[in-house]
Formats: C-alpha cells, structure tokens, sequence
C-alpha cells in the first residue's frame, strides 16, 4: 500500500519532469528556428548591400561578373535571370571571407601528402624523334605547311583561358612547392615555329630575330629520374624540336642546359609558374653570348625585395605549407634608367617604372614589379646612350623579369606582350628601325595553340 | 533557379517566407503559388505557359473524366494522357527519335534543337497519376483550377521531385498548419539537405571531374585505381545530390504543414539489386509499379508476361531518365539483375554477399547511367579491369585519394543510417536526465545554422576561380 502510495506521488513527479526536459528541447529547437532564420535574414540583408559589392577580385585576379543587361529578349529567354544569379553570388560583399571559411574548411577533406600530382592525366602528343637536332644551329628548316594562318585571330580572352588551363594542368608538388610539367603539343608547336619563320622571312636583311624558349620549373628544377617519372614530354627533347623547325633566319637561344647547371640558385618561384630575375639574368646572358656582346652586371644593379609573395599555383592549391614558407621576389634595377612608358589596351598612355615598389602590393601580386606587367605596348628609352641599337621583345608574362637585364644595352627596348598586342611585328620593326626581334616564351604557353595562332597573325604581313 | 544557390538562398526563399508568414491564412495558397511560378519563370519564363498549359488540360480533363461514365471517362483519359506524353514526348524525346532516324536512314536532313523545360518529367507524372487516379476513383477531382496548378508548379518538389501523388497533399492543399516541430524538423531537414548537396556531393563531384573528365582524351588513360575510385566517388555524388534535394523539398514542405513521403531509404545499404529499388527514388519507382506494372498485369501472370513487364517498366525507367541509348541501357542492365535474382539467385547468396554484389552491380550501373558516349563508356569499362595498360595506380590518384580520405568516409557516412540512428538513440537518452536533454537540445539547435553556414561557405568556394594573370 506504502509503495502504491509512493509510485503514485513519483509517477506526477516523473511526468512533470518529462513536459519539462521536452520543453527544454523544444525551446532550444525554437531557438535553433530562429538562429537558422536570423542567419538567412542577416546573409540577405548583406546582400542588398549593393554599394559595397565589389567590380573585381584582387586575390583571384578577374573582374566579378557585371550586372546583366535587362532586356525582353533576356528576360524571355531566361539569360537576365540567371545573370542575375551570377552577378549575386560573385559580387556578395561577403564572398572573399566565404571563401577563405571554405578553403580552410576544405583542408579537412584529406591528408596534404608531400609529395602529389594535381591534374595530372594529361596526353601529350608523341615528340617526333627525327626533330632532335643540334640545339644551337636550329637545325632543319622544316615546318609542315599544316598551317595557312588561323581563320579567326583568337582574342586576348581565349588566349588567356588556354594559358591558364595549360599552366595549371599537371601539376607536380613536393615539398611545398609546385612543378609544372610539360606536355607536348604537335599542332602548337608547329604554328608557332611557323609565327617565327615568317616574322624572319619577312625581316630577313632587316633585322635579327632570336627565340627563347624558358623550360617549365619542373624541366630546370628536378632531378632526371623525378622529371621522366611524371609522365609529361622530355622539355630538353621538345625545345630541340622546336628548334630544329626555325629556319636560318631565327636564331635559337638555348638556355635549358644553363638553368639545369644552376638549379640548385632560386631560379625558379616555388609558389608561382614564373621564373625569378635571377632565371631571367641566366638566359640573358645566353642571349648576349649568342649575339657576342658582353652581357650587363645584372646582378651588382641596386635591387628590391619583395616579400612574401604566393603565386598562382598557391591560388590554385591553397596549401598551408606554400603559406608557411612563401616566395620572396628579387628585382634588379637598371642602371641607366628605372623609367618607361606603356599603353594599354584602351590605348592610354601611362609612365611608369620598369622597377616598380609593389611592397605594399597583395602578396599576389608581387611579380607585378617588373615593367608595369602584360602591357600591349611597352618603350623603355636608355637616356644613358645617345645612339645604338633598338629591339623589339615578344613576351607573355616570362619576359617581364628578363626585360630589365636588356635596358641597359639598348638605346631603345620596346615590349609586346603577345596576347594583348594587335601590332603587326615586321611593319612594327620597319617603322621603328629596329635591330633585334626577341622571342622570349614559356615553352608550354609557346605550346598553346591560341598563342601560336595570335603570334602568326601578328607575324604575317 | 536551384536551391542551391546565393540567388535562392538570400532572395528568393527568405522574400517568398516573408511574405507567406505575413499574409492572411486565405492569401497563403495565391502567395505559394506566385513564388512558385516566379521560381518555375527564373529558368525560362517562356516555359511556364507549358505548365499551366497542362495543369489547366489535366484540371479539365479531371473534371470531365470524373463527370462521365463508361466509354465516355476512358476516352477523356487517353485525351488527357495523350496531350501530357506528347509534350513530354516532344520536348524530351523527339530530338532523340530524330537523330536516330538521321542516322539510320539519313532523315531528317537537319536535326532541331529543342530546349527541355525544366522539369516536365516530374510535374508531367504528378499530373498523370492526379487523373489517372481520378479515373480509378481514389481521388476526388480538384474543382480549383489554381490548386491544381499549386500542386504541380509547387516550387519544393517541382523540378527535381519527389514525384508527389495529388493523394499525399490533396487535403494539406486546402487545410494545412505547421506546428512548432513541424517547422524546426523542416527547417533541420532542409539544412541537412543543403549541406549534403553544396558541401558533400559537389565535393565528389569535383573528385569525379578531375579522375575521369568526360570527352577528354584523359578519360581512356586513367589509372585502373583512379577509374574505380572515381566511380565510387560518383556513386556518391549521386545519391547524395539527388536526395539532398528531395531532402531540401521534404523540408520546405514541412516548414508551412506539408508532408511529403520520403523517396531515399539509404539505398547503398539495400541487400539485393530489388531492394535498392525499393530504397532508390521511391516516389518514382512506385509511380511505374501504380502506374504501369500493375496495369500490365504486374507479377501475377505467366512467367513471358512477367517478363514482358518488367522489360517495359525497366525500358521506360531508363527512358525516363534521359533521351539517350545509355539510359535506355542503364534500365535494361538492371532488369537482367532483377530477373537473375528472381529465377537463378532466388535469395540463395548469404547477406554479405548479396549486399557487395547488388552495391558492384549499381556501382556499374552508374558507369552505364554516366557516360552517354558509348565511346566514354567503353574507354571506363575497359580501364576498370585495366584493360587500357595504365597500369593499377599513380601518384595523381593516390593524391586525389589521401586529400580527399575524409571526404569519403564522411560521404559514405552520409548514405547509411547512421545518422538518423544516432539521433533516435540521443533523443530516447534525453529521455532520462537533465544533462542529456541539454547535450541533445544543444546538438539540435546547433545543426542547421551551422550547416547552413559551412554550405553558404560551400557555395562562395564554389565560384571561387582564380586566374594567373590580372583579367581587369
């Protein structure tokens, strides 16, 4: 009876307790409703924001989607709406902070192994064995007449996505830092070497025309073994082949043995596909051996450091141990002036310096230092000399660091950057008396199709 | 417009709420039923005069089926079946029939291109299975051409399912209230919805692209290892996209008193090649039992008959997944399992077994179901039993494997039980003491902010494109 007495006090006790704990849980769901709802009130609200949204993205280096245009027609057929989308998402005010969060949160997936390959299944054209050749004579003149110049000239926008899909395929990484591997492209390398031919034939008697090809920092960097072992194309192997397809009137510069003999310097970023000053310098001197002049003191100029610098393969790969030990970028200032002057592509005129202070610069953006970057049209004039002898560099962005060595032996240098530049090179040439044409590229944005084809095109006359 | 997107996330869903929590209880259904046809506009607002097309056609049709008698009923039935399967037909199938008969007989000269509205497949079956159960009698025709055309334009379910029966809403379309825990469980499904498609399943997505990029010459010189582990990663991808979003739809639902049945039942942990089917899209499979099985004569019949319709429901269940012979394939891959299973397997595999083989045969299947170039398709079957001399492994698979280790095992989590399990034995626990229901409480409140935050992260991640020059 006692006990009876006792369940039946406990049991509303019991009951009690229960609507108590369950009312515990309910208010913290309540909360969590209003926690989930405030979130998505404050993202929202953020969102309308639009005085803060922003036009470009430092650290992904782009201009974010714009506002799309509202017409009928693309309200009718859907594309205002989903350019809306876009232009919502890339501009969010919040989005680089989102990101970084998500870069951070993606570390998580998996272990960072020292030593991977990112991208790494790509087919190279077979090399063709007969194309070895003597590296410095150029060898045979022989380039298949597979090409009669591109039907359209791609633009800067096409040629500008094939470099990145193409620098940013096969990517080899140890010990924090990034290779990129080197994968053969017949049809590339055939037009380019034809965009060369024909820049000489047309200036043959008029002035010189020398090509430089820079090896990939796989190629100069890593050991033999390391480098068949990544499955891409012999670089050593591929630049002879280019080389055996100039004519007599290019001139090979072959540097890749002499960025092999010194690959134990810091020729080459670890963070980034560029090459250092220092690399550059190397092949400058080549150049000057090739054209027997006695090369600058490149490397007793006054210089700057700048640093930290992560580059685009850190952009692209986010890994911790490429922040723990970033880049710094070296630059040489010439002696005779630190001045030029550049156009760009909206034709305005700009005076700059071919040494530029980027310390305060995003630690992106550092290799911006030399000669202002990729500039259509570039002029650096020597005050130092009254007359001598001009040249015309034709670079993408390998040659920016190697354009201050030249400063100093040139009364004038002028500087195309080939995706950019619609100037016709031999008229060019003619026009402005010029006495050296130099071709200076990385060998796999030489092996990119576009490139080649926008090359023929300013080539041709 | 998807769900998963800044653009529905941060606009539409919280404006659409705003204005559905704000307006009177009579105003609710004409609120629901603007944001749905804004959200249907987003992707072509050309294509919305199909759907209130058919749903007016199928409103009618109803009406007149359920007013007739005899011969009269069956005829506005095939009227109605044939107006909703010749636009389905048309805009899915024609451009399909036509390049077929191009190439075989050299007719048309010019194949048309025919954009595919977004969606039809799931509100063309929504509308079948309203009349057709019209016919039948199990259901009372809709008098409201607007509430009919709720039900198939609702935005929650309309463009990437559950293939939601008129039946399971009918009533909650004229009277429906949420409670407080109908709203938290909507709100706490929709985030695991979200989180399991922007952060797990783009995630294997990204995994899949990078080991086996579809039309690339790369995709025949694979690493034996990177084929399999990109197929594994796909399974994945798969399951996880397509049931976050019937997750997302089962959530929103809920949030404002709906209550769709649920069409994932953690099909990977199915013993048998049937048993996934009963776990794998169910509001679909069930729509071909209802609707088509049945009617053939489903199994009770002689064993060529039953046969016969299996054959059309695995043709058509292919069928309805793509225009393309590899669908058509990928349905009939599986009727063969089922059949085997049926007349020679006849559940005489131990458990283990039965579950590893049916999960190789699904896994293959998705091989069928991914690559619709039978050239794509080859290059993969060959290259997973390393028929295509690249060897077993590489660096760039073992790299692609460790950086992604995690992410594996938490997807793979993701398709079993484990999750629901935990929280039944954590909710019963909360049961017996103040500590465990404040632990239980705490879990429950912090899962969707924080979901919802890591997937808006997720999301930003995802359009994150860096370049290696300045492009402005």
């Amino acid at each position: 009876m006692a006990e009876k007495k006792r369940a039946r006090s406990k049991h509303p006790a019991s009951s009690a307790a229960l609507r108590a704990r369950h009312r515990t849980l309910m208010d913290m769901r309540l909360l969590s409703v209003l926690g989930f709802s405030g979130l998505l009130a404050i993202f929202a609200v953020v969102g309308l924001l639009f005085f803060v949204r922003p036009a470009t993205s430092e650290v992904e280096r782009r201009e974010l989607a714009a506002f799309p245009t509202l017409t009928v027609e693309s309200v009718l057929d859907g594309s205002f709406f989903s350019g809306f989308g876009l232009w919502y998402s890339d501009t969010y005010p919040l989005r680089e902070l989102l990101v970084a969060a998500n870069l951070a949160f993606k570390n998580l997936y998996g272990f960072q192994p020292a030593t991977q390959m990112v991208g790494g299944n790509v087919i190279a054209d077979n090399l063709p064995p007969e194309g070895a050749d003597d590296p410095a004579s150029g060898g045979p003149a022989v380039v298949p007449g597979v090409n009669d110049g591109p039907v359209e000239v791609p633009t800067a926008q096409s040629v500008q996505e094939d470099i990145q899909a193409n620098i940013m395929q096969g990517l080899y990484i140890k010990d924090g830092a990034a290779y990129s591997v080197y994968y053969f492209v017949q049809s590339a390398v055939e037009t380019y070497c034809q965009a060369l031919n024909t820049c000489a034939d047309n200036l043959a008697g008029e002035a010189t025309v020398y090509s430089i090809l820079v090896p990939n920092n796989s190629g100069a960097m890593l050991s033999e073994e390391e480098l068949a072992g990544l499955g891409g194309t012999d670089p050593r192997e591929a630049i002879r082949y280019f080389n055996s397809l100039f004519n007599e009137n290019v001139h090979p510069v072959f540097i890749y043995d002499t960025l092999r003999a010194h690959n134990d310097e810091y020729l080459y970023f670890r963070t980034d596909h560029h090459w250092t000053q220092l690399g550059a310098y190397y092949a400058y001197v080549e150049l000057c051996k090739a054209k027997g002049t006695e090369p600058a003191d490149v490397l007793n100029w006054e210089h700057m450091r700048f640093e930290p610098f992560l580059g685009s393969f850190y952009d692209q790969l986010g890994l911790g141990e490429m922040e723990a030990n970033p880049d710094y970028v070296d630059a040489y200032i010439p002696t005779s002036t630190n001045d030029l002057v550049f156009w760009d592509g909206e034709g305005a005129r700009y005076d700059w310096q071919i040494i530029t202070d980027v310390t305060d610069w995003a630690r992106s953006s550092k290799y911006a230092a030399f000669i202002a970057g990729d500039k259509p049209l570039t002029i650096i004039e020597n005050p130092t000399m009254d007359e001598g002898p001009s040249c015309l560099v034709i670079k993408e962005s390998y040659g920016c660091a190697f354009v201050p060595c030249l400063v100093d032996d040139y009364k004038t240098v002028y500087v195309f950057d080939c995706r950019y530049s619609d100037y016709n090179i031999p008229q060019f040439v003619r026009e402005h008396g010029i006495d050296d044409v130099i071709f200076i590229n990385n060998m796999t944005l030489a092996t990119t199709d576009t490139v080649a084809e926008r090359l023929l095109w300013m080539s041709s006359e | 417009m998807v769900f998963s997107s800044f653009a529905f996330l941060l606009v539409f869903f919280p404006l659409h709420m705003l204005a559905y929590l704000l307006v009177p209880e009579k105003l609710k259904n004409p609120v629901l039923l603007a944001s749905s046809l804004v959200f249907y506009a987003w992707g072509g607002p050309r294509f919305v005069i199909l759907i209130v097309s058919e749903a007016l056609a199928s409103w009618f049709f109803a009406l007149r089926i359920e007013a007739s008698e005899g011969g009269l009923r069956r005829l506005w039935l095939i009227a109605e079946l044939a107006c909703l399967l010749g636009l389905l037909g048309y805009f899915k199938y024609w451009t399909f029939i036509l390049a077929n008969t191009h190439s075989l007989f050299g007719v048309p000269a010019e194949i048309p291109s025919i954009v595919l509205p977004i969606g039809i497949s799931f509100y063309t079956f929504q509308l079948i299975s309203y009349v057709v159960d019209v016919y039948r009698g199990s259901i009372a025709a809709q008098p409201s051409y607007g509430k009919l055309l709720l039900y198939c334009s609702l935005f929650h379910q309309c463009i990437a399912g559950p293939i939601v029966r008129y039946e399971t809403v009918a009533a909650e379309i004229d009277h429906r209230s949420a409670s407080e825990r109908d709203i938290y469980e909507g709100v706490r499904r929709f985030s695991i919805g979200l989180a399991k498609k922007v952060v797990l399943a783009n995630s294997c997505a990204a995994v899949v692209d990078s080991l086996l990029p579809i039309g690339s010459p790369a995709l025949a010189t694979q690493a034996m290892s990177g084929y399999w582990l990109g197929m594994v990663f796909y399974a994945l991808q798969i399951y996880l996209d397509f049931s976050a979003y019937s997750d997302m739809a089962i959530g929103m639902g809920r949030m404002i008193g709906f209550h769709y049945l649920e069409n994932f039942d953690h099909p990977y942990q199915c013993s048998s090649v049937q048993d996934f089917w009963r776990r794998w899209h169910i509001s679909l499979s069930s729509f071909f039992r209802d609707y088509v099985y049945f009617p053939l004569g489903g199994s009770r019949c002689s064993r060529t008959e039953y046969i016969r319709n299996m054959a059309v429901v695995w043709f058509l269940t292919g069928l309805w997944h793509g225009a393309s012979w590899n669908y058509i394939l990928w349905g009939l891959y599986f009727l063969g399992f089922l059949l085997l299973e049926r007349f020679v397997i006849q559940d005489r595999l131990p458990k283990p077994l039965s579950h590893l083989s049916a999960l190789l045969v699904v896994l293959v299947g998705w091989v069928l179901f991914k690559f619709e170039s039978f050239a794509d398709l080859g290059s993969v079957l060959a290259g997973m039993i390393g028929a295509n001399g690249a060897g077993f492994t590489n660096l760039a698979v073992h790299t692609v494997f460790l950086q992604n280790i995690f992410l594996l095992a938490a997807s793979m989590l993701a398709c079993t039980g484990f999750g629901p399990w935990l929280r039944t034995r954590l909710s019963s626990l909360a049961g017996t003491g103040d500590s465990a229901v404040r632990l239980f409480g705490a879990l429950e409140m912090l899962t969707p902010p924080l979901l919802l935050l890591v997937s808006l992260a997720a999301l930003a991640g995802a359009s994150y494109n860096p370049f290696i020059y300045f492009q402005f």
